[in-house]
């Protein structure tokens, strides 16, 4: 009867698993074909690609550029996608006159109007790309095409209208992004920030007037000083010391320990660490600290038994200051409480990060 | 007559086994089916455009990041780095210091400026004494809790008493999530409020360029071992927990990536640390829990987050890791076995339980018996070729097919391996698992049922390296 039953078994798998895997063999072979047309089309792409690079490359080369514009101009337009993939690489990583002379190449094939067109793509990654390539070529006549797609449906392309603000520099973009600073997600204010970095310096005073205009956003305005700012910034914030909004205080204090602190800027956070608000102190304490004021040591120091966030924020400033700071760590290191904790932790960091107390 | 009687008997046998391998590659064959259906609905609902609205709304739960960590000095530092960069609005970082005897506190501490804090917070489950947290003083997102030694679960249940998020999200300190791995995570709470533990894929880094805790560029391992994992973890996530997820029977949300409600853990004790699996117990424990309550609750398994992990490329660690899932799944069988057969569970207890005994828990037995008494019986000439033919057939061809079609399912839903090669040599690995790897990780499992049954408990050695080279991990 077993006999019989595997016979029967037989008689049913073996069409079964034959049927089974002709099926399967033919979706594997259709995932193949298609990974290797897929895979023809990359070295197409490539060989088409290194038949160009000399052309792209004499674009670098500014005694080069008319003949190299011709040869871009007589370049088919089957081809095109191959020389904007060559041309927005080395835009990405070009500086000064050399985007000048890759812009034109760009312009000479026709990129620009193609791009153009593209940010009204039904593809939200066509029309982010299109924008962000107006962008690398500095293409201050897409900037009200640029402006529209700050409000696009998908945040990829809104970034990528923000990217491309940054990189055109023109400065009619810094009032728009810093309108739209205090409305985006927390990735799109990256961005902006990012974009506003671009412009230096030269986007503080807009920075400030935003600032002026619209009081709720002093503190986050503040904190894009540090990240964007210099000398003229750091000018600024000192004055921002006598706001009376804490968080555009502790703000000011954190961008200008990011910036540097000159003597005035000491005298300004000797001062913040008596402020009445904890956070203040703190960013008072660490911006001391990155600034390594030797002379602060005993003021730090005695504020060890301060709330948390200022007692630590001291105590990391202390360890940073080198010998006065150790010295002052080490007349707390006995003391029972929170100032004894710190300190002992402090020295203890130090001996396990550099081998000496 | 005692010959023939023994035939007779051989020949009974041998049929079981075949139904055996007949009924575990059709429910695989089945789950397949299903999955590429349920996998094409998946990539047609979540659209760039709802994890954008995710990352906008300010409904969007926020999530505490649990990571425990036993000497993990080489790699805590680059790992929490990259947890501090994942993209989703509103999160913070634990790493549970589980007292370890490297430097990982120290390296903690001096890569993100912590500094001891004092904290108090509502201690909802018992675990070994905390020695301190660590806080950063220039944000609260990272957390570190130094405690004294109570292995995994233990540290997660100390991560747990602090989060302050509604959801918890529990990753192995040698993993790295992707960047909208937590967003796609958090989607099956967003959609549907009922849902308690959403787990998310793990897959094999191993051959995968790992740049500051990112995958930068997807590879098959070089290493032949890790190549049949990497079958093994497609068939596994993409085929039976897809599938297992429609019917909310998922048994395991793996232990180097899930997201759970915080409250809903806390509400049943936590992770039990009496177990080598933790991961699936607490899993059952849920079910079981709002099984016998009457609550509407949702387990789900979501295809997209990915958790990349680095899987044993030794004999020696793959037999370790192999041995502990096994007694890992018997102590959680054990635990629950009132659900077995039990209406009251439904699904759960009427398939999803006895099928994790029968293929899980004693499967391995039952294979590697099929074997050996086939092999025998026809060596020495008491069982007809057929028979042989016939295993051979149900057991290995019918075993390769569906770990082709689970490299298929791979290929028509994620492409995540962007070479044809990697295509071609992962359908050729998942041919030939069939012709050893299968029966060599079977010897393990069984190996695994007898130190259960010898009440072994303990996790073994396990080596990190860092992310440019091998390690153990206990990527359920």
């Amino acid at each position: 009867m077993f006999e019989y039953i595997a016979d029967l078994f037989i008689a049913v798998l073996v069409p079964f698993l034959a049927l089974s895997a002709a099926v399967l063999f033919v979706m594997l072979v259709y995932l193949v074909l298609h990974r290797a047309v897929d895979e023809v089309q990359f070295k197409r792409r490539k060989r088409l690609t290194q038949q160009y690079r000399p052309v792209v490359d004499a674009l670098l080369q500014p005694e080069h550029l008319a003949e190299s514009l011709a040869a871009i101009a007589a370049v088919s337009a089957h081809h095109g996608p191959i020389l904007e993939a060559m041309l927005l690489k080395l835009l990405a990583v070009s500086t000064g006159s050399v985007v000048d002379r890759l812009s034109e190449g760009a312009r000479v094939a026709g990129l620009v109007e193609v791009w153009i067109e593209r940010l009204a793509s039904y593809t939200w990654w066509v029309r982010a790309d299109s924008a962000r390539a107006l962008g690398l070529v500095r293409n201050s006549g897409a900037l009200p095409l640029i402006f529209r797609a700050l409000d696009d449906d998908h945040e990829e392309v809104r970034a990528a209208a923000v990217d491309a603000l940054g990189l055109i520099g023109h400065e009619e973009a810094i009032p728009v992004l810093l309108n739209r600073l205090g409305d985006e997600s927390r990735y799109q204010r990256v961005r902006i920030v990012e974009a506003l970095r671009e412009f230096g310096d030269a986007a503080t005073p807009a920075l400030v007037k935003h600032a002026h205009d619209r009081p709720a956003d002093a503190a986050m305005v503040a904190d894009i000083l540090g990240f964007i700012g210099g000398h003229v910034a750091a000018e600024e914030l000192k004055t921002w010391m006598t706001n009376t909004d804490t968080g555009v205080r502790g703000a000011a204090l954190r961008s200008l320990g990011s910036i540097g602190l000159d003597d005035e800027g000491v005298t300004i956070a000797l001062k913040a660490l008596d402020d009445h608000d904890a956070s203040v102190r703190a960013a008072a304490a660490r911006a001391i600290g990155r600034a390594r004021r030797q002379d602060a040591a005993p003021r730090l120091a005695s504020h060890l038994d301060d709330e948390w966030i200022v007692a630590a924020s001291s105590a990391d400033a202390l360890r940073r200051l080198g010998r006065p700071g150790q010295d002052a760590l080490k007349a707390r290191v006995d003391d029972p409480g929170r100032a004894g904790d710190l300190a002992r932790q402090m020295l203890w960091e130090r001996r396990t990060g550099t081998g000496e107390v | 007559m005692l010959r023939e009687w023994t035939i007779g008997a051989l020949e009974a046998f041998n049929l079981l086994f075949l139904a055996y391998f007949l009924t575990i590659n059709t429910i695989y064959l089945l789950f397949s089916v299903v999955a590429y259906a349920k996998l094409r609905q998946h990539r047609k609902r979540w659209t760039a455009r709802e994890l954008e609205a995710v990352m906008r709304s300010p409904a969007t739960p926020g999530i505490s990041i649990l990571v425990p960590a036993f000497n993990e000095a080489t790699n805590v530092a680059e790992s929490v780095r990259s947890l501090l960069f994942l993209n989703y609005p509103q999160y913070e970082v634990i790493v549970v210091n589980d007292g370890s005897t490297d430097s990982t506190l120290e390296h903690l501490v001096e890569s993100f400026g912590l500094v001891r804090a004092p904290v108090s917070y509502e201690h909802v489950v018992d675990t070994m004494p905390v020695r301190g947290v660590y806080w950063s003083i220039h944000g609260q997102e990272l957390t570190a809790i130094d405690k004294e030694n109570g292995g995994k679960a233990d540290a997660i249940n100390a991560g747990l008493n602090a989060a302050k998020y509604p959801l918890v999200c529990v990753i192995d300190a040698d993993s790295v999530l992707e960047e909208h791995s937590l967003t796609r995570a958090v989607l099956p709470f967003i959609e549907n409020p009922t849902t308690v533990a959403v787990g998310g894929i793990v897959r094999v880094a191993n051959g995968c360029t790992v740049n500051r805790g990112r995958v930068t560029d997807v590879g098959l391992p070089k290493s032949q071992l890790a190549r049949f994992q990497v079958v093994e973890y497609l068939r596994a996530f993409l085929a039976s927990r897809v599938t297992l997820s429609m019917i909310n029977g998922l048994m395991i949300i793996s232990g180097a990536f899930g997201v759970f409600k915080r409250d809903v853990v806390a509400a049943v004790g936590g992770f039990r640390q009496d177990t080598v699996g933790e991961d699936m117990e607490l899993v059952a424990r849920l079910h079981r829990h709002f099984r016998e309550k009457r609550e509407p609750y949702r387990i789900v398994f979501q295809p997209d987050p990915v958790c990349w992990t680095e899987a044993p490329e030794t004999l020696r660690g793959l037999a370790r890791q192999r041995d502990r899932w096994q007694r890992g799944t018997l102590q959680v069988l054990s635990y629950h076995w009132r659900m077995f057969f039990n209406p009251r569970y439904g699904m759960l207890g009427l398939f999803v339980m006895p099928y994790y005994l029968i293929f899980e828990g004693i499967g391995p037995i039952i294979e590697l018996l099929g074997y050996v008494l086939t092999i025998l019986a026809v060596a020495f000439g008491l069982l007809a070729w057929k028979f042989a033919w016939l295993l051979f057939l149900a057991a290995v061809l019918y075993g390769a097919m569906i770990s082709i079609a689970s490299v298929i399912l791979e290929e028509v839903s994620f492409r995540r391996y962007p070479r044809l090669g990697d295509i071609l040599r992962l359908s050729f690995y998942g041919f030939i698992e069939n012709f050893g790897y299968r029966q060599m990780a079977t010897v393990w499992r069984v190996r695994g049922v007898f130190r259960y049954l010898g009440g072994h408990k303990e996790w073994g050695q396990m080596k990190r390296k860092g992310f440019e080279t091998t390690r153990d991990t206990p990527a359920r």
